[in-house]
C-alpha cells in the first residue's frame, strides 16, 4: 500500500520515473501524498483567467526611462527594465491585465504576503539568439510550476497560455534591454502575492500577479569559477510534507542566514542535507548532479529524485532529458547519502559534482566542507567534462545555434 | 561571403559568428556580430502593421552616434519593426559624404574651439550640431523609404504640441515662416535611413561663423552646401525645448501608420514605445570598429574629393610695363594629401623678394609633397613670403596695400 502510494507520489513529481531502485524507496519510510497536482493535467481553473486579448498597455514616456548602464555594470537583480506586467485578483475574479511603467506597489500593511509569506515566484530567461531573435526556454514548464505553487498557497489559477502571451508582449516592448552580444539575456521574474488586507492565517482573498525583468550580462566572464560548499546537517532547507518542491519565497528567506554562515567560513554556497543519512539535496538555489564511476565501472549520472524535497528545476529536467537522449551512460534519479558520496570520493570514483539552475546553467563544485573536514572534488580535473558539454548544448539551444523545440520564439 | 555561409550551414554547432571568425572575415577586437536574416522584399503593407520604437541615444558624441546609426542600418531587420532614432550632439560640424571640409568649414576656427568635424555616410550639405539641435533618423526597409511622410510626422508633431505651423518644401527642407528649420539627407542599401536636423534652440551665431570659411582660390568638385537662412523653432514658440520636441516627435511617430496617417492616440499603446540606447561595444558588438572609422582622419578629411588651391600674391609692379607682379602658389590635394605643390614667380620677382625668402619658399614647397593638407599651410606660406626681416618687400607690400585700399575707396 505504502509502495503504491509512493509510486503515485513519485510519478506525479514531474519527471518520468526511471531507474529508481528499491534502495531509494527504503530511504523514504514515511508515506506522504501531495494533494495538489498531477503534472501534466491542467487543473480546472478556479475563478477563471485573465486574457491576453484584454491586455491594457501604458508605455513609459521618455522622461520615465532609465538610462541603460554599461553591460559590465549589470549586476544580477539590481537593474530592472522600464516596464512591468501586473494583474489583480479577488473573489470576483481576475481584473484586466496591464503592462505599465515599473512602479512601487501599494500594499496594505496587513497584507497576508507581509505576515505569512503567501508568495511564490519563478525564474526564467529570454535569450537573444545568434540571428537576433528573442527566445524563451520551455516557458510551459515555468508556467506549470507557477500554477503548482499558486495552488499550494491557495492563490488563484490562470490559463498559462494567456500569461505567456502577455509575457511575450512585455519582452517585445523591453527588447532593447537585451544587449546585442551573444552572451546576454533578460531574467524574467513572475511573482504572485497575497494582498488580502486582513490578519489571520487563512487564505488570501485578494492577490496580484506581476512580472518584472532584469537585464543580465554574461555570467562566466573569465571561464568557470568552481565553488566550495558548506555541508552542515543542522541546517535543513526542506522536509517531507513541507513545501520544498514549490518555489515559495518562504523557502528562501530562512536560507539567507545559512548562506552567511557559509561565507563566514570562506565558502561560496550551502550544500543542503536532509535526514539521518545526510542526503545531498540541493546547492544554494540549484539542483545537483553527480557523475560517478559506478560499481560496474561504468559512468553514471545521478541526481536526487523529485520526492518532495527537491525543487523541480527546468534546467535539471532538461539536463536529464538531454543526457538520456545521448544514450552514453546511465542516468539515475535517486537519493545520495553523504556516506556514499564520501566513499565514492575516497575510491576516486567521484568524477564531477555540479549545480544546475537558470542563473548560471551549470556551476562546477570543487570542494565540500562537511563536519569540519574539507573534501576536494575533482570536477575541474576531468577531460571533456560533462558539465561543459551540457553547458555548450544548453546555451546552443538558448541562443538559437542549435534549433530545438524547447526554444520558443518571442514573436 | 557565400562560401562562408555555405560552410557554416554544415557546421551546425558552431555559431555563424565563429565560422566567420575562423574564415578570417571578422576583424580583431570584434567579439560577436549579429547577423540578421536577409531582408525580405515583400511590401511593408502586407500583413500586420509593423511595430514602432523610438530609440533615444544616451551619447552626445557625434562619432558614437554616427557609428550607432550605421550599426542599426547594417544589422537591424526593419520589416516588422520601424525605428526612429533621436540624438543630440555636443557642438560639432557634420559634412556630407561627398563634401570638402575645407570648403565648407572654417577648420582652423573649429580646431581652436575644440570642435569636432565629422563626415557622415549620407550625401547632402553641411550642418552645425549642438544640444539645441535634434537629429531624427527614420529607419525602414528599402522599399518603405519615404522622406516626405517622415517630415510630415515632424510638422504634425510641432503643430499638435506647440501650435507651430511648419511646411515641407520640394527640396525636403522644413521651413517656418520661410526660414529653414530642418535639413534632410539619406542613405539607401538593403535597409534605408532618412535623417534630418531640427533646429530647436541652437547657437545660430556660431553656426554662421563656422560655416563661412575663406574658399578663395579653391576649385573643387565636391558637393557644395546650398546655403539658406535658418532659424530656431524657439523663435515661433518660446516654450519649446529640445526635450519637449524630442518627446512630441517620438509620440507622433508612434501614432502614425506606415502609410503616413495619424492613427490616433490609441495607436501609441500598440507600439513598443520609447527606449534609451547606450551605444557601447558591449551593447552593440562591432560598434567600436565603426566608431574608429568615423573618427579617423582618413575618413573625415581623406575622403575629400580631389581639389586644387590657387593663391595669388601681389609682390610688386613691373617698372617698365607697370603691370602687377604676382607670385602663384598652387596646391593639388588628393585624398586629403598634397599631391603636388608649386610656386610660380614671374621675372622681376627678384627685385621685390630677396633670395633668402625665395629659397625658404622653395624649401617649404618641396617639403609639402605628400603631407596632409590643412589651412595652416597657406598662412605659413604667407608668413614666409611677407616676413618682417625683409625690409624691401615690407615697404613694397605696405605701399601696395595702401594703393589697394585707396583703389577700393575710390571705386
Amino acid at each position: 500500500m505504502a509502495t503504491s502510494v509512493l509510486n503515485l507520489v513519485i510519478r506525479s513529481a514531474g519527471s518520468p520515473l526511471r531507474q529508481t531502485g528499491l534502495k531509494s524507496r527504503r530511504a523514504f519510510r514515511l508515506p506522504y501524498v501531495r494533494f495538489y497536482s498531477q503534472q501534466n493535467a491542467l487543473d480546472p481553473l478556479e475563478g477563471g483567467t485573465f486574457k491576453f486579448s484584454e491586455l491594457q498597455v501604458s508605455l513609459a514616456g521618455p522622461e520615465l526611462l532609465k538610462p541603460k548602464p554599461d553591460v559590465s555594470n549589470l549586476i544580477f537583480g539590481k537593474c530592472f527594465t522600464d516596464h512591468m506586467f501586473e494583474v489583480e485578483w479577488n473573489v470576483e475574479g481576475w481584473g484586466p491585465p496591464r503592462i505599465c511603467p515599473l512602479h512601487d506597489l501599494n500594499i496594505h500593511p496587513a497584507a497576508k504576503v507581509l505576515h505569512y509569506a503567501l508568495e511564490l515566484f519563478d525564474g526564467m530567461k529570454a535569450y537573444r539568439g545568434v540571428d537576433g531573435k528573442i527566445r524563451l526556454f520551455r516557458p510551459d514548464l515555468n508556467m506549470q510550476r507557477l500554477l503548482r505553487g499558486s495552488r499550494r498557497c491557495l492563490l488563484p489559477q490562470f490559463d498559462p497560455e494567456e500569461l505567456i502571451s502577455c509575457m511575450k508582449r512585455l519582452i517585445k516592448i523591453e527588447e532593447e534591454w537585451i544587449p546585442h552580444s551573444e552572451t546576454s539575456s533578460l531574467y524574467i521574474r513572475p511573482t504572485v502575492i497575497g494582498t488580502d488586507p486582513s490578519l489571520g492565517v487563512a487564505r488570501s482573498m485578494q492577490a496580484m500577479l506581476y512580472i518584472i525583468l532584469c537585464p543580465v550580462g554574461p555570467y562566466f566572464e573569465t571561464g568557470f569559477k568552481p565553488v566550495n560548499l558548506l555541508a552542515d546537517p543542522k541546517f535543513v532547507r526542506s522536509w517531507p510534507g513541507g513545501s520544498g518542491d514549490v518555489k515559495l519565497g518562504s523557502n528562501y528567506g530562512p536560507t539567507v542566514f545559512v548562506q552567511r554562515a557559509a561565507e563566514n567560513s570562506g565558502l561560496q554556497q550551502v550544500l543542503w542535507l536532509y535526514g539521518d543519512d545526510h542526503q545531498l539535496t540541493e546547492v544554494g538555489t540549484m539542483n545537483i548532479f553527480i557523475l560517478i564511476k559506478n560499481a560496474n565501472g561504468e559512468k553514471e549520472l545521478i541526481t536526487p529524485p523529485l520526492h518532495g524535497l527537491i525543487l523541480p528545476g527546468v534546467t535539471r529536467q532538461s539536463i536529464l532529458e538531454l543526457v538520456r537522449g545521448w544514450n552514453e551512460f546511465k542516468v539515475t534519479e535517486r537519493p545520495v547519502p553523504m556516506k556514499e558520496f564520501l566513499q565514492l570520493k575516497e575510491e576516486k570514483r567521484l568524477l564531477e559534482f555540479f549545480g544546475a539552475g537558470t542563473a548560471c546553467i551549470v556551476c562546477p563544485i570543487s570542494g565540500v566542507s562537511f563536519l569540519g573536514v574539507n573534501h576536494h572534488i575533482p570536477t575541474m580535473e576531468q577531460e571533456d567534462p560533462l558539465y561543459a558539454r551540457v553547458l555548450n548544448t544548453l546555451s546552443g539551444i538558448y541562443y538559437g545555434r542549435i534549433s530545438h523545440e524547447w526554444s520558443v520564439l518571442v514573436d | 561571403m557565400q562560401s562562408i555561409l555555405r560552410k557554416s550551414a554544415s557546421c551546425g554547432n558552431l555559431s555563424l559568428f565563429q565560422n566567420f571568425r575562423a574564415a578570417g572575415a571578422v576583424p580583431r577586437g570584434v567579439t560577436a556580430i549579429r547577423f540578421y536574416p536577409a531582408i525580405a522584399s515583400k511590401s511593408s503593407t502586407e500583413g500586420a502593421e509593423p511595430e514602432k520604437s523610438v530609440f533615444i541615444s544616451q551619447s552626445s558624441d557625434i562619432f558614437t552616434n554616427l557609428a550607432l546609426e550605421d550599426w542599426l542600418y547594417k544589422n537591424f531587420d526593419f520589416n516588422k519593426h520601424r525605428v526612429l532614432l533621436l540624438w543630440r550632439n555636443d557642438p560639432c560640424v557634420v559634412i556630407g559624404r561627398h563634401q570638402n571640409p575645407w570648403q565648407e568649414v572654417d577648420v582652423g576656427l573649429a580646431d581652436k574651439n575644440d570642435m569636432k568635424i565629422a563626415r557622415r555616410n549620407s550625401g547632402g550639405g553641411t550642418v552645425y550640431h549642438d544640444r539645441g539641435n535634434l537629429n531624427c533618423t527614420f529607419f525602414t526597409p528599402r522599399n518603405a523609404y519615404d522622406r516626405k511622410t517622415n517630415l510630415d510626422v515632424i510638422c504634425r508633431a510641432l503643430k499638435r504640441q506647440f501650435g507651430v505651423q511648419a511646411d515641407v518644401t520640394p527640396r525636403l527642407d522644413v521651413t517656418l515662416d520661410g526660414y529653414k528649420v530642418s535639413g534632410t539627407a539619406s542613405k539607401l542599401g538593403k535597409n534605408a535611413y532618412h535623417h534630418c536636423t531640427v533646429l530647436v534652440d541652437a547657437d545660430l551665431k556660431k553656426l554662421s561663423k563656422l560655416l563661412n570659411p575663406d574658399t578663395e582660390g579653391m576649385d573643387s568638385r565636391a558637393t557644395k552646401s546650398v546655403k539658406a537662412p535658418v532659424q530656431n523653432i524657439k523663435n515661433a514658440n518660446v516654450t519649446v525645448s529640445p526635450e519637449k520636441v524630442l518627446s512630441s516627435i517620438g509620440y507622433e511617430f508612434l501614432r502614425t501608420t506606415t502609410d503616413g496617417n495619424d492613427g490616433g492616440a490609441q495607436m501609441i499603446e500598440k507600439q513598443r514605445g520609447f527606449h534609451m540606447i547606450n551605444p557601447t561595444n558591449d551593447w552593440f558588438p562591432g560598434l567600436d570598429n565603426l566608431k574608429a572609422e568615423m573618427k579617423s582622419w582618413s575618413w573625415n578629411f581623406g575622403k575629400t574629393p580631389e581639389f586644387s588651391l590657387k593663391k595669388e600674391y601681389l609682390i610688386g609692379q613691373d617698372m617698365d610695363t607697370l603691370e602687377s607682379l604676382n607670385i602663384h602658389f598652387n596646391l593639388q590635394v588628393e585624398n586629403g594629401f598634397i599631391r603636388s605643390a608649386s610656386l610660380q614667380s614671374p621675372s622681376g620677382t627678384r627685385n621685390f623678394v630677396d633670395d633668402t625668402t625665395l629659397s625658404d619658399l622653395s624649401g617649404f614647397i618641396n617639403a609639402l609633397k605628400d603631407r596632409p593638407f590643412h589651412p595652416g599651410i597657406v598662412s605659413t606660406f604667407e608668413g614666409l613670403l611677407f616676413k618682417n626681416s625683409n625690409k624691401a618687400s615690407v615697404s613694397v607690400h605696405e605701399t601696395l596695400e595702401q594703393q589697394a585700399r585707396n583703389y577700393v575707396r575710390n571705386s
